[in-house]
């Protein structure tokens, strides 16, 4: 099966009045129909910029898409006229931004923002899209969605207006959903909602998903795939269970040691990782991650590690996959050795 | 009404039944949430100088409308045995040095003056507006001219300009009207540019964006309607000085011609009386001085409501 979605050697720059900000350096992956895919790693990482490039929404400039393919069903993203985004944008892909409280248009009913996507992509008429997004409403569990229609976005709580951004994000009846930190301005309880509606329409509608976070946690009740981003770079790609129980990168390793309780193998006080954030202006030639990384040696300092195979699905960008390892999963070491 | 609550408004005991629960009358659901603009009126309605604005405004208005049905004499009704009359129970304005009817004329004379602040106003978002929203949306070259164009009316005094632009076209009220917008436009168009910068940024602008709706109807949907307050705002704000403007350039005799009245006109020819006939000088002095503040107050009862902020 072709996949859906095939990014090749990406590569995003916004040249500011402080220097060249390498945002998103040559990143590559593939995405099967179906698939969710969590795209994790910290603020600056590359991750929104990486997707956002995909649709061309990253403002041009100063932004600008230095090379790379973007295949959507075989389709180069990048080479289509505005005119032809246009027609992807919403109808094949569907976005659900990070702040419900701002993403949506405060002096329109919601009822027509829901419609409004339809009658743009799917040339409905507005009475036909109206019927449709009182039924979208309903779907993702606003109660009383026939009235709830005509309500402004103020009238509605942070998590409510998620889901109505979620069923903009849907109504047209997308392959692919591109979540950018979907929850991140929610709290716990209604994070853990959002989560299960987005994985209960996902069953039902079979898009793939890309979810954006650097909440791990919420990467864990919901991917089957991770790629872990760090310094506009993928650091590592995994199942999500490989990724959990053998990370094959420091940084995963670092992130991991670093939630609490989750990891098992933290107790006591939580771990963290030294240091900072990579300047993106001046990125360090070697490894992104070297100066904050407790593997180091010289190689890291003077060249940079690509993708390398780890496992089955599984690759880390390390020069010293094998030390992390053993060092991550001990037990697993002594299970080999037995 | 349920049949519980009935049962309890019919008994009138309360020991066994349920009390039901309490609904004040006239209550809806709409009533919970004050939509922007009820609001806005709420906000209004507070604003003293505001309120006299809109009564006045309201009477002025309803006046020229029916300026015909309301008076008596005709505005260029001349009776020269009645020259120059204080006011009287014929002539509660008194009369001018033609013996014309003093109020009839004053009531005419809100004519030009509401057709000079509202045409202008009306014109002036009509080609400002899609001017604006361009340049603020699209940027670049357009917007580099758009901007220079601003600046460069900006820069010369507008009062000039109109006066030296009734002077070449003849004067008259059409190349007074005509003139005003030649320069009026500026201020809603750089009004909405600015605003369409602010609203670009918006989160959900980008949202639409990615929901591939098309550039046009994000600008007629979504960038417009969200501009809509201020721009009201600013059609108001203009009315005042567009009324004194059209006063200001009649008393020169660059607007209105004779015997058509005009509260400015009608300062101008009092020049010679109002010494002896200050009743001449005082009505249409006072309907300018009244007009301008009536407008006034309404835009800045406006700015309450609407709370604009003022740095735009």
């Amino acid at each position: 099966m072709a996949p859906l979605l095939q990014v090749e050697d990406l590569t995003v720059r916004f040249h500011t009045k402080d220097g060249v900000v390498n945002a998103v350096n040559g990143i590559s992956y593939g995405m099967e129909e179906g698939d969710i895919l969590g795209l994790v790693g910290e603020s600056g990482s590359g991750k929104s910029v990486s997707s956002m490039a995909m649709l061309r929404l990253i403002p041009e400039p100063p932004g600008k898409i230095e090379r790379g393919r973007v295949l959507f069903n075989g389709i180069d993203l990048l080479q289509l006229k505005r005119r032809q985004m246009h027609t992807v944008r919403g109808r094949d892909i569907g976005v659900i931004f990070q702040d419900p409280m701002t993403s949506l248009n405060p002096v329109m009913p919601i009822g027509r923002q829901i419609a409004e996507s339809m009658q743009v992509n799917l040339g409905l008429d507005s009475k036909k899209a109206g019927r449709q997004a009182v039924e979208l409403l309903s779907r993702v569990g606003i109660p009383q969605a026939d009235q709830r229609v005509d309500d402004h976005p103020h009238q509605f709580s942070g998590g409510m207006r998620q889901r109505v951004m979620i069923a903009i994000a849907i109504a047209c009846g997308p392959k692919l959903l591109i979540a950018d930190e979907p929850t991140t301005a929610l709290d716990v309880t209604i994070q853990a909602q959002i989560v299960d509606l987005v994985r209960q329409l996902q069953e039902e509608l079979g898009m793939a998903i890309i979810w954006i976070t650097h909440d791990l946690g919420v990467i864990a009740r919901l991917a089957k795939r991770v790629n872990v981003m760090y310094g506009g770079t993928i650091v590592e790609m995994a199942p999500i269970k490989q990724l959990f129980r053998h990370p094959a990168h420091p940084y995963t390793y670092g992130l991991l040691r670093s939630l609490p309780g989750a990891g098992g193998a933290s107790s006591g006080d939580l771990t963290y990782i030294e240091g900072a954030p990579p300047d993106m202006i001046n990125l360090p030639p070697g490894c992104p991650f070297w100066p904050r990384c407790s593997f180091r040696t010289k190689v890291c300092v003077e060249e940079r590690p690509e993708l390398a195979d780890v496992n089955e699905g599984h690759r880390a960008a390390c020069w010293h996959i094998d030390r992390v390892l053993q060092t991550s999963t001990p037990e697993a070491g002594e299970e080999e050795a037995a | 009404m349920t049949d519980a609550s009935r049962a309890t408004t019919e008994s009138g005991s309360q020991s066994s039944a349920i009390e039901p629960v309490f609904t004040p009358e006239g209550y809806t659901e709409e009533t919970q949430y004050a939509s922007f603009w009820v609001g806005a009126w709420r906000r209004f309605r507070r604003n003293r100088l505001a309120m006299f604005g809109l009564v006045f405004a309201g009477l002025v208005i309803l006046a020229a409308v029916f300026a015909p049905i309301l008076t008596p004499y005709g505005y260029e009704q001349i009776d020269m045995m009645n020259a120059l009359q204080s006011p009287s129970a014929a002539h509660p304005f008194g009369t001018d040095e033609l013996g014309r009817d003093l109020l009839t004329r004053i009531v005419f004379g809100a004519r030009p003056m509401l057709l000079v602040g509202i045409l202008t106003g009306v014109a002036g978002l009509a080609i400002g507006v899609p001017i604006g929203v361009l340049a603020g949306y699209l940027g670049g070259v357009f917007d580099w001219l758009v901007t220079r164009l601003i600046d460069m009316f900006s820069a010369l005094p507008w009062y000039l300009i109109v006066l030296y632009l009734v002077m070449v076209l003849s004067p008259s009220l059409e190349n007074l009207i005509l003139a005003m917008i030649i320069t009026g436009w500026v201020n809603s168009c750089r009004l909405m540019r600015g605003l369409t910068f602010t609203i670009r940024e918006q989160d959900y602008i980008e949202a639409a964006r990615a929901l591939g709706i098309p550039r046009w109807r994000i600008i007629v949907f979504h960038v417009i309607p969200q501009a809509a307050p201020l721009l009201l705002w600013g059609f108001a704000a203009g009315i005042p000085v567009a009324v004194f403007a059209e006063a200001g350039l009649s008393f020169l005799g660059m607007g209105v011609r004779p015997p058509r009245p005009s509260w400015g006109r009608m300062l101008a020819d009092s020049g010679y009386y109002w010494q002896f006939w200050p009743h001449m000088i005082i009505f249409p002095a006072l309907m300018i001085t009244l007009s301008v503040l009536a407008f006034q107050g309404i835009a800045d009862g406006l700015r309450n409501a609407l709370d604009v902020s003022e740095n735009i």
